[in-house]
């Protein structure tokens, strides 16, 4: 049977009136608990797989699933309202959404998320449905060697076209670097800066400093001033214009790549999709500065690419049962505590049970769309509310998020003291972008340069030895070192100028 | 009449006293209205988890408790989860899951700075051993212990991935290379999802793994090959694979789900929770659910898990300063 028919009659499996009330009640946990800071669909997940076991499998794995994408949709929402992304996919999002949102275009920003995340997460269904073993087994080629080269890259992308001070952004890269090293060392299993405390054996972390950071130091930023009643100028059109689609257009393209390529492999998560594909959109655009201030394209790149990333994911799960992260690793108990057992014959040995699930996931998609773009004009009129009052909301969710992350009150110190230099790091004029990224990618970085070097008994030669490393280390140098370029002969021809000046002029 | 009145009188106080009987060692464990806590130290749905689940209403039942409770505290690797077990009130009504090797390494590290050991903690029941298994992908020319260790005398670089430095793949990589006499490059992971995938994609020669759930059907498929497993018998779901004794290497790793208390537990009170540990998994729809997830059940009981326990941590001890190895 080909692939058509075998979707064909998935399609009208997920129509089963069981099977078709838990895809809606996924979709719209999903959406829920993206909304709220702090829990994740991993934990979400977890808690609903005993309730899972009074159901049939596959109507479980269609909610589960429909929980695991759909939080991708709802976590942009806080993001761009109110600079608090629930997840570590929607950090990205926040950086350019809740600028367009202060400039009455959290409509538009809503609304492309939404559009980019129904396309990535479809392409994403569409590749686990057509193509599933031929990208798992190539994605199995991309080693710890690939994996490190892949991640300098999107250091190198992200942090070059830094607008403002340089200096400043490479201490809040630092900075980052530092705060992600706490923790028990990766390899070698010694604890490092946690001073005996077994909470921060684990790394501090990233949710509660993202919230308390992002979240509460701009809450702290604008009640310093006298509190105005709004501090979003209007709020304009809701949807997105044309010039937004047609702007967004290739963003959402190159998100979809790149979301699905980093979907495949085991162990990225989707924090890094959205962060590669942000450096990508700012390296494309022809004027760079406009990023940090509201540019469409970092809402819309990130956005697919942590969506299709998602759908991606389960390639690996369902092709050899590898679970990539953890949410699809919850999902993967949830599959075995109802007996189905994923791995190489899961496509051949429970065909109606697999082909169920991937159109339920690509119905999802549509589902979470025309569900969310009516939705876009509710969320925006809390922005109409005044900031006298919503500062106080947006504070009892980062306290509420940072509770949730580990259910004691350990995080909701962490967030209040990164709010705290958030706040201090805003007034000065430091960038965050850079922190938050090597918070995320320095750890996974020294985890796979070590690991490299286990693979290659402590050889060097290993980073210029595999083509594929070589090829992207090659690509952050060029990446760093073009900018420096352009600048020298910038530098010459003025000089030439204004010696010619000096020397022509009378 | 006053005279019946305090004759009522005393007659009720003296009631009152003999029911009012002292609590403490002459009550009935479980107590009614008392909640029995069992502290899973990983994430909801992570290791263990869901097998604790599963078993906790059966434990119910058996025991006679009004409530058996689940309660997650991850962190640290199971530090922080055992920690709080060891420091918990040894009555019997907070239990919790010490998983092997990981509970051993964990103290035995001095630099974890641990507040237990083996002596704070009260073994009450095993509930899953899991052979721990050495295998390579199908393309790989090794079909024996005996080849890899060949080709690794034969100066040829011999990475094993594990799921973690002193994960039991990495205890079991160790041991064999003392054994063995030969240097093998022990490459840690993040855990088993991991090594699956560098095993798969050839970025390693070979890696340890764990029988069990999706790794039988990559096994059964024949994209994974056993090498040898760490146990004392073979394993049903694959009789034709070899021991790593049979090929010479006595070596016995595993990692396994122990159940276990706070130290000072009274002696009933272990046999009474053992015991309905141990009526639990036999139930029959439990043992269903069991298998259907894919666990290894195993049962012990305190002084079987005791003796385990002790062998396995005096043969981790000379191991441990070979962590970096």
């Amino acid at each position: 049977m080909d692939t058509l028919t075998l979707l064909f009659h998935g399609t009208q499996a997920v129509f089963q009136p069981l099977n078709f009330l838990f895809l809606i009640l996924g979709c719209v946990l999903g959406q829920a608990i993206g909304v709220l800071p702090g829990i994740g669909s991993a934990a979400a997940i977890a808690l609903l797989i005993p309730v899972t076991l009074n159901l049939s499998p596959t109507a479980s794995v269609i909610m589960l699933a429909g929980i695991f994408y759909g939080t991708n949709y709802g976590g942009t929402i806080t993001s761009v309202l109110m600079n608090t992304p629930g997840e570590s996919a929607s950090v990205v999002t926040a950086i350019d959404g809740y600028q367009m949102a202060k400039k009455g275009r959290g409509g538009p920003a809503l609304g492309i998320a939404a559009i980019g995340s129904f396309i990535g997460g479809t392409v994403g269904t569409l590749g686990l449905a057509f193509g599933a073993q031929w990208f798992s087994d190539t994605a199995l080629k991309i080693g710890a060697s690939e994996y490190f080269a892949l991640m300098i890259f999107a250091v190198a992308l992200v942090t070059v076209l830094a607008t403002g001070s340089p200096v400043k952004a490479l201490l809040m890269g630092v900075l980052g670097l530092l705060i992600g090293t706490i923790g028990i060392d990766p390899d070698l299993g010694i604890p490092r800066f946690t001073f005996g405390q077994i909470k921060l054996y684990d790394g501090i972390n990233f949710i509660a400093i993202v919230i308390g950071f992002f979240g509460l130091g701009e809450i702290l930023v604008n009640i310093e001033r006298k509190v105005q009643d709004t501090i979003y100028t209007q709020v304009g059109s809701v949807l997105p214009n044309k010039q937004d689609l047609r702007d967004s257009a290739a963003p959402i393209a190159r998100g979809t790549l790149i979301g699905f390529v980093l979907g495949i492999i085991p162990g990225a998560t989707s924090a890094i999709a959205s962060f590669l594909s942000y450096g990508v959109e700012v390296n494309r655009a022809k004027d760079p500065s406009r990023f940090g201030k509201g540019a469409i394209e970092g809402v819309a790149g990130p956005e697919t690419a942590n969506n299709s990333f998602v759908n991606a994911n389960f390639i690996p799960l369902f092709t050899l049962g590898i679970p990539g992260t953890a949410s699809i690793a919850m999902i993967m108990s949830g599959m075995m505590s109802n007996g189905i057992v994923p791995g190489p014959f899961l496509f051949r040995d429970n065909p109606d049970f697999v082909w169920t699930v991937i159109a339920s996931m690509l119905i999802g998609q549509v589902i979470l769309l025309v569900f969310n773009l009516p939705m876009v004009r509710i969320w925006v009129l809390l922005l109409k509310i005044p900031y006298s009052i919503l500062f106080v909301l947006i504070l009892e969710f980062t306290l509420i998020g940072a509770y949730a992350v580990s259910y004691d009150t350990f995080n909701m110190y962490v967030m209040t003291i990164s709010g705290f230099f958030g706040y201090l790091f805003k007034k000065m004029d430091f960038p965050a972008t850079p922190f938050v990224l090597t918070l995320v990618i320095g750890p996974l970085i020294e985890k796979n340069l070590r690991k490299s070097l286990e693979i290659s008994s402590g050889e060097f030669a290993i980073f210029y030895q595999r083509p594929m490393t070589l090829i992207l280390l090659l690509g952050a140098a060029f990446t760093i070192i073009w900018p420096v370029f352009k600048w020298l002969k910038m530098r010459l021809k003025n000089q030439k100028e204004s010696s010619r000046s000096m020397n022509g002029g009378a | 009449m006053k005279n019946k009145f305090k004759l009522a009188v005393s007659a009720l106080s003296i009631a009152g006293l003999l029911l009012n009987a002292p609590s403490a060692s002459a009550a009935v464990y479980p107590a009614k209205g008392k909640t029995i806590t069992i502290i899973v130290p990983y994430d909801a749905g992570g290791a263990g988890d869901i097998g604790a689940r599963m078993l906790a209403p059966y434990i119910k039942t058996a025991i006679g408790a009004t409530n058996v409770e689940i309660v997650n505290k991850p962190g640290a690797g199971s530090q922080v989860g055992i920690s709080a077990l060891a420091a918990a009130n040894p009555d019997g009504y907070t239990i919790g899951f010490t998983h092997l090797p990981a509970t051993i390494t964990t103290y035995l590290d001095p630099t974890r700075a641990a507040t237990y050991d083996l002596t704070k903690l009260t073994p009450l029941a095993m509930m899953v051993v899991v052979p721990t298994i050495l295998v390579v992908r199908a393309e790989s020319k090794y079909t024996s212990i005996k080849d890899l260790i060949a080709d690794a005398k034969g100066g040829a670089k011999v990475t094993i991935s594990d799921s973690g430095i002193l994960s039991d793949g990495h205890l079991a990589s160790l041991q064999l290379q003392q054994l063995a006499g030969v240097k093998l490059q022990a490459v840690h992971s993040t855990g088993g999802a991991a090594t699956t995938a560098d095993v798969l994609g050839g970025q390693v020669s070979a890696g340890t793994l764990n029988v069990g759930g999706a790794t039988n059907e990559l096994i059964k498929s024949g994209k994974l090959r056993i090498l040898g497993i760490f146990s004392k018998t073979k394993d049903k779901t694959f009789p034709t694979a070899k021991t790593a004794k049979d090929q010479g290497y006595p070596i016995y790793v595993s990692t396994s789900r122990a159940i276990s208390g706070p130290a000072g537990m009274s002696a009933s009170v272990v046999i009474k929770i053992s015991s309905a540990i141990r009526t639990a998994m036999l139930n029959p729809e439990f043992v269903a659910k069991a298998n259907a997830a894919g666990l290894y059940l195993k049962f012990m009981w305190p002084n079987q898990l005791q003796t385990y326990w002790s062998e396995m941590q005096t043969a981790t001890i000379p191991l441990m300063a070979l962590k970096n190895s």
